[in-house]
């Protein structure tokens, strides 16, 4: 794996990966590295959904205050 | 082993990235606990961002009464909110509210909820709750997330739990489960008579590959006793598994678990018709090199009808000089020369002639 692939994982991971990964070739440190971002970006946009669906159930008079008081 | 073990930490990581398990495939030719140690630190990853949020909503719901916060949880927030909330609260807190929901709604959480804080929350809840969440999640054949919290219940619920799983879902589950220490103590708990019948669906489910493993992670004592009542399975069970153990390449997982079998046992597996194919005890022989398992195969070498023992010694004196050097090492290192010697009769000249040039032969005959 080049310095660049096991850069970009790393900073993925936020933290090392292990020792032997080292051998693997840039395109499968790639796909591990998109694998992970997809994964974290996708936990991310469903916990901001599930935000979201939480406050429609709120009277829309609340939803700001409430939005600010729990969710920022 | 290895190989089994590393198609369930592939199907563990898929899972948590959510990606199809063969775009992981390549982590096969990797250290199998470097695999493991992988997916903890994505874990980590995952599951410790955005902690100020959650920490915000999970200081909120301290207010509420927990049948109130359980009503919010299902109504509003959903699973994957849920259980992100149910990971940062406090332990006790998150069973409290758990208890107050469907189970059928804590079974679609579990699968969102952070692998760190299952044992915590599992302690506290009630037997009734988790028999209910286990059932449902066995319904859903989720056998992934069961994997990961079958190793924190109490006996109590396992014993309630286990007679209402299926066969096959207990398999597949013990092949994924993320605590293997435990796996030896649930099979204690199964008994003789549902073991065997889980050997018999094994065979009969195309799921040898999960029982080899699932035997492989049991403790020595259950190790032999699931070898014992596979061995006392009908000839033609035992010879799929010995076919599909040299189909998929497997004999590090299949020889362990034979060298736990006792002399009849033994005759009883060797007498197979499998084991008398040209193509499998090929295959065999390369396996036994690859994975140094001489201990493990010899004795079964030496329970084999003459005209198996033949095809062994040949496969083996067509070996390369180097894998018949680490023949004579590894017999040497395990004293293994007492099994060697009959094998070495039945080789060729000139396979004898090459072994008997080796410096392992040579450092032995001097001795």
């Amino acid at each position: 794996m080049s310095a660049d692939e096991l850069a970009l994982l790393r900073a993925e991971l936020g933290a090392p990966p292990p020792e032997s990964f080292g051998s693997l070739d840039d395109t499968q440190a790639r796909t591990l590295t998109l694998a992970l971002r997809r994964a974290r970006e996708r936990r991310a946009s469903g916990l901001n959904e599930a935000v979201e669906d939480a406050l429609t159930l709120v009277p829309a008079l609340t939803r700001e205050p409430l939005r600010r008081m729990l969710f920022r | 082993m290895d190989t089994l073990r590393s198609r369930a930490e592939i199907l563990k990581l898929a899972r948590l990235l959510d990606v199809e398990p063969r775009q992981l495939a390549f982590l096969e030719e990797l250290p199998v606990e470097d695999v493991r140690a992988f997916r903890e630190r994505s874990v980590a990853a995952l599951f410790d961002e955005a902690p100020g949020l959650l920490d915000r909503i999970a200081a909120k719901t301290k207010l509420l009464p927990a049948g109130i916060a359980a009503g919010i949880s299902q109504k509003a927030l959903g699973p994957q909110l849920a259980a992100a909330l149910a990971g940062r609260l406090e332990p006790g807190r998150a069973a409290d509210i758990i208890e107050r929901l469907p189970p059928e709604f804590t079974a679609r959480c579990c699968h969102h909820v952070d692998p760190r804080r299952i044992a915590g929350i599992m302690g506290r809840l009630d037997d009734d709750i988790v028999v209910r969440i286990a059932l449902v999640l066995a319904d859903r054949r989720d056998h992934l997330t069961m994997g990961r919290f079958v190793g924190h219940l109490r006996d109590s619920a396992l014993l309630r739990i286990l007679p209402r799983l299926d066969d096959a879902t207990l398999l597949l589950t013990g092949f994924v489960i993320d605590h293997p220490e435990r796996l030896g103590h649930i099979v204690e708990l199964l008994g003789e008579e549902r073991v065997s019948s889980v050997i018999a669906s094994a065979a009969d489910g195309g799921l040898w590959p999960e029982a080899m493993a699932v035997a492989s992670m049991s403790s020595g004592e259950q190790r032999a006793r699931i070898a014992s009542l596979t061995a006392a399975q009908p000839e033609a069970r035992l010879d799929s598994l010995v076919r599909t153990t040299a189909e998929q390449n497997l004999w590090e997982s299949l020889l362990p678990i034979v060298a736990a079998l006792d002399e009849d046992e033994l005759r009883a597996v060797a007498a197979l018709p499998a084991l008398r194919d040209r193509v499998v005890l090929d295959g065999l022989v390369r396996g036994v090199v690859a994975t140094g398992l001489w201990a493990e195969f010899l004795p079964m070498v030496a329970a084999l009808p003459p005209t198996a023992r033949r095809i062994v010694a040949k496969a083996a004196g067509a070996l390369s000089d180097p894998d018949l050097d680490a023949l004579a090492v590894g017999v040497e290192k395990e004293d293994l020369w007492e099994l060697v010697f009959p094998l070495v009769e039945l080789m060729g000249d000139g396979a004898r002639r090459r072994l008997f040039e080796l410096p392992a032969f040579r450092e032995r005959a001097a001795g």
